[in-house]
């Protein structure tokens, strides 16, 4: 009967059976809708294939691992998946997604407070819940710091502190643990492990050891 | 779709200009400093003066639009905030509206209040200053959209500021043509007055699709 369940229910529902049941797709792939499904995906820069037939299918609780040298396309595969960017071929269908990129989406003058503050709005989150994110990420002491004096390191916990603002089921992160202390690996591991649980899945551009546990891996 | 992203477009570029300190008057200064130079060289026979001051203002308004332009999308790309606003449901072009109406009512709605002050200075009759004003402040609304349209084609160019003025200045021309009619005629709403009403109004509702189409290149 759990199966008769919506994805949508399936996504919020906070039971650990619900994971295993739906990460099943390969046995059953007509009855399970995929968070992304990606096929033959392939890039051209210049005059160089960046990649090409890449199909990727995600479903609840998985974690993609993206790896390859500098320059192999980790971030164009990425930034594709979050259509940002137009592939040269293939097509790529997903549900609401996270982009946590490069660059920060911080304002010069925004503190990481009045950042989740102005995402919170757009996205229709919560703002009384900006404090516990500010905590979780352990933001707290530079809350009210601006952007341009904020460390690499504070940067990117804010960007990632954006996934908690609002619930969707893909999270698409550019190295999210480039930049981030050891403390901050642990806190932002942590905030993957429970997407998982929750249902949803992530995409990552990872270089060496990442404190995940692995479903797939990728290497471009 | 709701009107919550727009909102939050809106007052985070309102924040932005206002907590750059009084960059957000430099067309202000520009506007009065360019209308300034006339009287200088064209003498002061306040006849003279009175008669090419409606010329002298479009153009001085004109220039003065595009002063801070080159920003207003450019600092989105940089920072990586108009990567999170693509990867929104929300249309860009509908952003890029929020946007652009934050920026004229930071820096071209000064333009037209000053306008009385600089029409007085150049000996235009007090009982036309308001008609002017109201006259500027139309024409002013068309520069800004096309102003921000040609930021929008040169958002990932850097010093692009000239080449914004090339791209926006032919769109400036119905504009100018109709709004220097409008002043010159004795009537006190001249038919002029409506066409330039019509091509502001054109101007609002098609630039931003446009600027849309080109923030979505800008962004891959």
């Amino acid at each position: 009967m759990i199966a008769s369940l919506t994805p949508q229910e399936r996504l919020y529902s906070n039971l650990p059976a619900l994971d295993l049941i739906y990460r099943a797709p390969d046995t059953c792939p007509m009855t399970s809708t995929p968070l992304l499904s990606a096929t033959d995906l392939g890039v051209i820069r210049g005059e160089r294939v960046l990649f090409r037939d890449i199909s990727i299918r995600l479903s609840a609780g998985d974690a993609l691992l993206v790896r390859g040298s500098n320059g192999a396309g980790k971030t164009t595969l990425l930034r594709v998946l979050a259509s940002l960017t137009e592939p040269q071929t293939g097509n790529c269908t997903r549900q609401a997604c996270h982009w946590i990129g490069h660059r920060s989406g911080l304002k010069p003058h925004e503190t990481p407070r009045s950042h989740l503050r102005t995402w919170a709005t757009a996205w229709g989150g919560n703002t009384h819940q900006i404090p516990r994110i500010l905590e979780e990420l352990s933001l707290t002491r530079a809350a009210d710091v601006e952007a341009a004096a904020l460390s690499a390191g504070q940067s990117k916990r804010t960007s990632l502190a954006r996934t908690q603002l609002i619930e969707r089921p893909l999270w698409l992160l550019d190295e999210p643990f480039s930049t981030l202390d050891a403390d901050g690996k642990t806190r932002v591991s942590a905030l993957i492990a429970s997407h998982r649980q929750r249902g949803g899945a992530v995409i990552a551009a990872v270089h060496g050891d990442v404190p995940v546990p692995t479903t797939r891996e990728l290497v471009l | 779709m709701s009107a919550a992203p727009l909102r939050a477009a809106f007052s985070q570029a309102l924040r932005e200009a206002w907590a750059g300190g009084a960059g957000a008057l430099l067309p202000a200064g520009f506007f009065a400093g360019a209308a300034m130079l006339v009287p200088l060289t064209v003498g002061t026979d306040s006849a003279e003066l009175a008669k090419i001051a409606p010329a002298t203002l479009w153009i001085a308004l004109a220039l003065a639009s595009l002063v801070t332009m080159e920003r207003l999308f450019q600092a989105d790309l940089e920072d990586g905030a108009l990567e999170l606003w693509a990867t929104d449901e929300t249309p860009l072009s509908q952003i890029a509206l929020a946007k652009t109406l934050a920026h004229w009512l930071v820096s071209g709605l000064p333009l037209m209040l000053l306008s009385p002050l600089l029409s007085l200075m150049l000996g235009v009759a007090p009982e036309n200053l308001v008609r002017a004003a109201v006259t500027y402040g139309l024409g002013g609304l068309a520069f800004f959209f096309w102003g921000a349209f040609g930021a929008s084609l040169a958002a990932g160019i850097r010093r692009g500021g000239l080449l914004i003025a090339l791209i926006a200045l032919p769109f400036y021309v119905p504009t100018a043509i109709f709004g220097a009619l409008a002043l010159s005629s004795a009537e006190a709403v001249a038919p002029e007055t409506y066409l330039l009403a019509a091509s502001t109004l054109f101007a609002v509702a098609i630039a931003p699709f446009g600027m849309g189409a080109a923030l979505k290149l800008a962004v891959d």
